[in-house]
């Protein structure tokens, strides 16, 4: 078959052995590759009821199908496993360049079981797998040890995927990293890498990845990258924060075309929308309880778009990205280079602080960087530490003489080193909010904004419903990229599926509110358009151009040979969305996920954008299980094609 | 099918084993050597070196020696260049390098002439054919 290697590698770290597996056609027809195919092998593998951080839960590295057959923005490498922090299906993805190596070296997938005794990091290079001790790397940093690993291997450039400090000391909200910098940061995934000892997998090859029909794939990839390199002059910076600041006060909304984020993104990567966002009700303030007066006239100061911009040395593009969203950056007061921080983190540790101070972020934004750390989780942990000072639930004495007063950046490094290594009052925040307000007796008093355990990221469900939808339906809690009302719109999938609703140029505010059932069928249709572009390792930045510019079906076809309709891709997908969710019906207590009620307006705001806005679950959350022909009340998918598509795989496992 | 070996006309003389990047030609000195299909990758460097033609192509053909000065390089069009990497992993050498910081749009890509070997893989995979294979000189 075109545009996969037809087997996945076993890593077994208890007994040090390694073995191929061979994966049939059929199973790639149902659920691509990437998230798909680990979504059947997790489900197969991991023993229900297991220990996220114990012998028998499996960390998957698996690279899209699209990932090296010539289409764009389709690099992203998945990690999944099961998560230590909310118990459920867990993944994380990333950009960077582990997603080429991975098929390079003859594989679509590397599965690591069993623990190690000892720090050991893995060495791949074609078929020949090698466990190799790493105590000399073990209590590095992420981007010290890639130096090091890339250094001793040269000539050869391998990919790098390692864990910092953070995931050696298991902390629940710790990432892997790769390229420096580029992190699969959500679910607490780099802990389940720290409790099996593997600080590291190296990975380099040269076998080539070929399309069915590779003149299809230039051709529209060339056609795709006009869009992309269409970049008229734009507004400056500072002027970002008006335009948020009409979208709030307008009681109609214009519905977003993706063509004008592309823009955004190309011109100053993901730090465009901090004062939009701001402006506009999108992004958390004070832990989820200011609005935007709070921080205003500061931030819009403090984090012009401009400003991150001057100190961009170069732009930073992933593998198979034309738009190059990321960049390679200086330090505002001090010699070195660092990634770009993204809009996540400058608003967990900008906004979500009352934090003014732009040279603080840089730092800490690279010393998460190297200490493999999520910096939503991290940063909303910190706010969620702020507001319990504020409130007298912690005091000095117990901070160690930390002033967590709204505002104070000074005493961030050394917080976050703290949490890094689990060491005095840090030791606190490292796990989570969550696990953090359950030490403190679960104090009425105290609001760690989370869902099931997992930080919501910075984009607020009061002003785009569909956030709170998706963090408490799909079968990993909290995330942000999953769906949305917004995500909806750009995706613009009714100009290539007619059965999906149309969403209006203009319309009012208040029919994102309403459960109504557009709003169901969007929510339905992100997530199995998102999870079918996590089987294909696609980038949503991609998917965001709209799917009549972003020819993500036709590539698939031309890639594979295979003559699908954009409706049978939207089947694969809806495949893959089940096959997490049955994982968590083996895994998890409930199917449907708690969020912190602050985040979804429980009380109200009193002010700014999100003023008086609630957002109503009880009603679109069993439509939505409706829609999927699932149980509604519980979420328990019921007429399970996930089943038979599991069965695929036992049976070419029977005949190897 | 994947390039291969004619016993009859392979004199072992090492080069296409010495040269090969994916280590897919096993064989020892004076004696016929072998390419294993699982490995070998078709990018052609041992037809090009090969002195005595042992070595048939994926076509069936029999490959010509070409001095190491004849091979092509690829050049790029910086214009049409995306810096999208895909061609840096494709390389089965090496031979390009990211040249950060020569301006703040694009990286450019260098290329180690000594490592190259002229295969082209870099030129198939430019999705926009902003690469053309050209003559050293």
């Amino acid at each position: 078959m075109h545009a996969v290697t037809g087997k996945i590698l076993w890593v077994d770290l208890s007994n040090k052995t390694s073995y191929e597996e061979k994966i049939p056609e059929e199973l790639y027809k149902n659920v691509l590759s990437g998230l798909g195919l680990a979504a059947v092998i997790l489900n197969k593998h991991i023993p229900p009821n297991s220990d996220p951080l114990g012998e028998d839960n499996i960390l998957a590295f698996v690279s899209g199908l699209l990932t090296g057959t010539g289409s764009f923005l389709t690099g992203r490498w998945i990690v999944a496993a099961k998560s230590p922090l909310t118990n459920t299906w867990g993944d994380a993805n990333c950009g960077g360049n582990l997603a080429p190596a991975i098929k390079q070296a003859g594989y679509d997938g590397i599965f690591i079981k069993g623990t190690s005794s000892h720090p050991v990091y893995i060495y791949i290079k074609n078929d020949q797998v090698m466990i190799l001790p790493a105590e000399e790397y073990w209590g590095i940093d992420a981007i010290e040890t890639e130096n090091a690993l890339i250094k001793k291997y040269q000539p050869q450039q391998p990919s790098v995927a390692v864990i910092g400090q953070a995931g050696e000391n298991l902390s629940l909200i710790s990432g892997i990293v790769n390229d420096r910098g580029r992190m699969a940061a959500r679910s607490g995934l780099g802990a389940v890498m720290g409790s099996k000892k593997l600080k590291a997998i190296v990975i380099t090859g040269n076998k080539k990845i070929a399309a069915h029909s590779p003149e299809k794939m230039k051709k529209l990839s060339h056609q795709f990258n006009r869009y992309i390199q269409f970049q008229p002059p734009f507004l400056p910076g500072f002027m970002t924060g008006f335009l948020g600041m009409i979208m709030r006060i307008l009681p109609f909304q214009m519905a977003i075309d993706g063509m004008l984020y592309k823009i955004l993104l190309k011109k100053w990567g993901t730090v465009s929308m901090n004062i939009t966002s701001l402006e506009q009700g999108d992004a958390p303030v004070k832990n989820w309880d200011g609005y935007h007066g709070d921080f205003r006239s500061k931030q819009n100061i403090k984090y012009n778009p401009d400003r991150f911009q001057k100190l961009e040395i170069n732009k930073y593009h992933c593998y198979s990205c034309p738009l190059g969203c990321g960049g390679i950056s200086k330090f505002p007061n001090r010699d070195g280079e660092t990634h770009k921080p993204e809009y996540e983190t400058v608003t967990a540790f900008g906004s979500l602080l009352l934090n003014e101070d732009i040279s603080s972020i840089y730092e800490i934004n690279d010393i998460l960087n190297r200490a493999g750390m999520d910096s939503i989780s991290a940063g909303a942990s910190i706010a969620y530490a702020y507001e319990c000072f504020e409130k007298g639930i912690l005091s000095l004495e117990e901070t160690g003489g930390l002033n967590l007063t709204w505002g104070n950046s000074q005493i961030l490094p050394e917080l976050i080193h703290q949490m890094v290594h689990r060491e005095k009052f840090g030791a606190f925040l490292t796990d989570g909010a969550k696990i953090a307000a359950q030490k403190l007796g679960n104090s009425k008093m105290s609001n760690p904004v989370h869902a099931s355990g997992q930080e919501l990221a910075m984009h607020d469900p009061r002003n785009d419903p569909g956030f709170a939808i998706h963090a408490v339906v799909e079968a990993t809690p909290g995330r942000h990229t999953l769906g949305s009302n917004l995500y909806y719109e750009m995706f613009s999938l009714w100009k290539k599926l007619n059965s999906y609703p149309k969403i209006s140029r203009f319309y009012h505010k208040n029919k994102k509110y309403q459960s109504s059932r557009e709003n169901v069928l969007a929510a339905v249709a992100n997530s199995k358009f998102i999870s079918l572009l996590n089987g294909a390792g696609a980038c949503l930045f991609g998917a965001f151009i709209g799917v009549h510019r972003f020819p993500i079906f036709e590539w698939l076809n031309a890639a594979t040979g295979w003559q699908n309709t954009p409706e049978d891709y939207m089947q694969i997908g809806y495949n893959i969305h089940e096959l997490k969710q049955v994982f968590n019906q083996k895994h998890s207590e409930s199917l449907i996920h708690s969020i912190t009620p602050r985040a979804i307006g429980l009380p109200p705001q009193k002010k700014g954008a999100n003023q008086n806005r609630k957002v109503n679950l009880n009603e679109i959350v069993p439509a939505y299980f409706q829609e999927l022909g699932w149980n509604e009340k519980t979420g328990q998918p019921t007429d399970q094609i996930s089943n038979r598509i599991i069965s695929i795989y036992v049976e070419s496992q029977d005949n190897q | 099918m994947t390039y291969q070996i004619l016993p009859t006309n392979c004199n072992g003389c090492t080069a296409c084993a010495n040269i090969c990047p994916a280590e897919a030609i096993t064989g020892h000195n004076k004696q016929v050597h072998t390419i294993d299909p699982e490995r070998c990758i078709s990018c052609g460097v041992c037809g090009k070196v090969c002195r005595s033609e042992a070595i048939i192509d994926c076509e069936g053909e029999v490959c010509s020696l070409l001095l190491k000065k004849e091979w092509k390089i690829p050049s790029w069009n910086q214009t049409q260049c995306t810096s999208c990497n895909i061609c840096l992993y494709a390389c089965p050498v090496n031979a390009i390098e990211q040249n950060l910081y020569q301006n703040t749009n694009h990286f450019n890509y260098l290329l180690n002439i000594k490592r190259c070997i002229g295969c082209g893989f870099c030129c198939q995979v430019c999705p926009i054919d902003a690469i053309i294979m050209t003559p050293k000189i």
